[in-house]
């Protein structure tokens, strides 16, 4: 980035010059904390491009997926136009008679009871199976009662445009290493259906930092997506949305950071120093000394971690001599509690 | 200066390549002033837009030729039409559920915010005081980095125009009293600039 005015433009105020320097600085902590995912997203959408079919090929599929979704948009055009018509019953009796036979199942009324002797008739004759299409409807045991009223669904509602999807959000595991792999998986349903082809996008959210876009993905016939989120560094809240309704509710992955312990035994015995390393943990986190001595773990002292994740404890190896010892890492608001590995002190010579 | 600009023309041949490191080399270097463009463009959700710009980009990469700073043009070009189609978006569904998150959102750290945060926010807050056509102009020309007539293949206007605007919006902001106490208080003083959110 420059850190000058532009050469072209004029000498500027000092003042102006610091705005501009300001403006052109190196990124901040909070513009690059996005890098995980966007890291994420480079992964998942790199090998997706269909770079590696020729020119024309390409230019053909593009071209049949057009004239697909033309086509598709016109079925779809003349069957929502047919279908609405039939169900204000502005069809002509027999169009609408075989509109309800075809869509009754969505709510298409018959035709009207009564109104229309011709198609009365025709109904009455239509039946093949010794029964009328009006007795199968709901509303035929409602003398009086036009088939139209009686649907509990209205056109919209029968069309599907009633009631938004809801995503949920599931993990396999919602506490993993640090540094490790998440993975979020998805379902998109309505009205207890599943729904497919849509595109749903996963956010992930960590302590201090607003949600940020980590990816997308379509569902499946299942209505299902599935996301792996690599390089997991700090707990993280996930939702997953689809572009026309609510937010799933967050779900949180904690992480476990790495913590190893090493001995370093002194002269005397009396003053060793036990030294904790972390990985994924950050300076000023909470470090517990622990000794394992009648039957329960023990605190001993409490450190906080330097700015390279590391602390040293001072013991004394003759007094604890054939205990156990270990690190807790506390709980943060961005990792789990996290345990090394019980070290046994050796016996003082 | 030379040097960066090869390391960047390596990086964006990386990436193209679908090289992990490239990548990240080149989002590093452009993804703050590309969030600093969409917030003097008052983009509801600078994050999202730039999120879809890279998600664009990424998928269209194999097809792009040319050098860094073709990229870099291409680039704001893309997060410019992301962000008129997320404002029109925004128009139609005020309420949308992406929009509803960063309400969720938890607030920075407040030593995220000492160290760093706001005087970024702070300059793009005044320059975001302009008028639109001035502070589109500013802003691609400073923070994007781009030449007059890049920008007014961008803008869609004539590098005359872009100019002018330019001029405008300098001489504007050279006057702001804002930017005249910059040259006698230099941090603090943009630390006190009143956050974008808050500067209609």
């Amino acid at each position: 980035m420059t850190s000058k005015l532009p050469g072209d433009l004029e000498p500027a105020e000092p003042g102006l010059e610091q705005l501009v320097r300001t403006l052109t600085s190196g990124g901040t902590a909070e513009e690059l904390a996005g890098e995980h995912a966007a890291l994420a997203m480079f992964r998942a959408n790199i090998h997706q491009t269909d770079q590696t079919r020729p020119l024309r090929t390409r230019i053909r599929a593009r071209g049949h997926r057009r004239f697909r979704l033309v086509a598709v948009s016109s079925v779809a055009a003349l069957v929502g136009g047919f279908a609405a018509a039939a169900y204000a019953e502005v069809l002509p009796a027999p169009l609408q008679h075989a509109a309800y036979q075809a869509l009754h199942s969505i709510g298409v009324p018959d035709t009207k009871h009564g109104s229309n002797g011709v198609g009365h008739e025709k109904r009455a004759s239509g039946s093949r199976h010794g029964r009328t299409p009006a007795s199968s409807h709901p509303a035929a045991g409602s003398p009086g009662q036009s088939p139209a009223s009686s649907s509990s669904r209205s056109p919209s509602a029968a069309s599907g445009g009633a009631g938004a999807a809801t995503v949920s959000a599931t993990t396999a595991a919602g506490q993993i290493a640090a540094g490790s792999s998440a993975t979020i998986q998805g379902r998109l349903a309505k009205a207890g259906q599943p729904v497919s082809g849509v595109r749903v996008r996963l956010w992930a959210h960590t302590a201090g930092r607003r949600w940020r876009f980590a990816g997308q993905a379509t569902t499946t016939v299942a209505g299902t997506v599935k996301f792996t989120v690599p390089d997991l560094a700090a707990n993280t809240q996930f939702r997953l949305t689809d572009p026309d309704g609510p937010a799933s509710s967050p779900l949180t992955v904690t992480v476990v950071p790495q913590v190893t312990t090493s001995l370093r035994v002194g002269s005397g015995g009396f003053r060793d120093y036990l030294s904790v390393s972390t990985k994924y943990a950050h300076l000023g986190d909470a470090v517990e000394l622990q000794a394992y001595i009648n039957g329960s773990w023990v605190e001993l002292r409490k450190h906080l971690l330097g700015a390279a994740g590391k602390t040293e404890f001072v013991l004394s190896t003759q007094q604890l001599s054939g205990d156990q010892v270990r690190a807790v890492l506390l709980a943060s608001r961005r990792h789990a509690t996290a345990v090394s590995s019980p070290m046994n002190v050796p016996a003082s010579s | 200066m030379a040097s960066e600009h090869r390391v960047l023309e390596d990086a964006l041949a990386g990436a193209c390549a679908g090289d992990e490191a490239g990548f990240l080399e080149l989002w590093r270097n452009l993804q703050p002033p590309l969030l600093r463009f969409l917030r003097v463009l008052r983009c509801a959700d600078p994050d999202d837009v730039a999120s879809e710009t890279w998600l664009q980009v990424v998928r269209d990469m194999h097809s792009f030729t040319g050098g860094h700073e073709d990229f870099r043009r291409w680039i704001f070009t893309i997060a410019r039409h992301r962000a008129i189609d997320a404002a029109r978006a925004s128009s139609r569904r005020p309420a949308s559920p992406t929009t509803g998150l960063d309400v969720l959102a938890d607030d920075q750290l407040v030593e995220d915010q000492v160290l760093d945060g706001l005087s970024v926010r702070g300059a793009v807050a005044l320059l975001a005081r302009l008028s639109k056509d001035q502070a589109e102009a500013v802003a691609l020309r400073v923070i994007a980095g781009l030449d007059t007539p890049d920008v007014a293949k961008i803008l869609g206007k004539s590098n005359g125009a872009v100019r002018v605007a330019l001029h405008r919006g300098l001489k504007t902001l050279a006057d702001d009293p804002w930017v005249r106490a910059l040259a006698h208080t230099a941090r603090p003083a943009l630390s006190a600039i009143p956050a974008l959110e808050e500067v209609d």
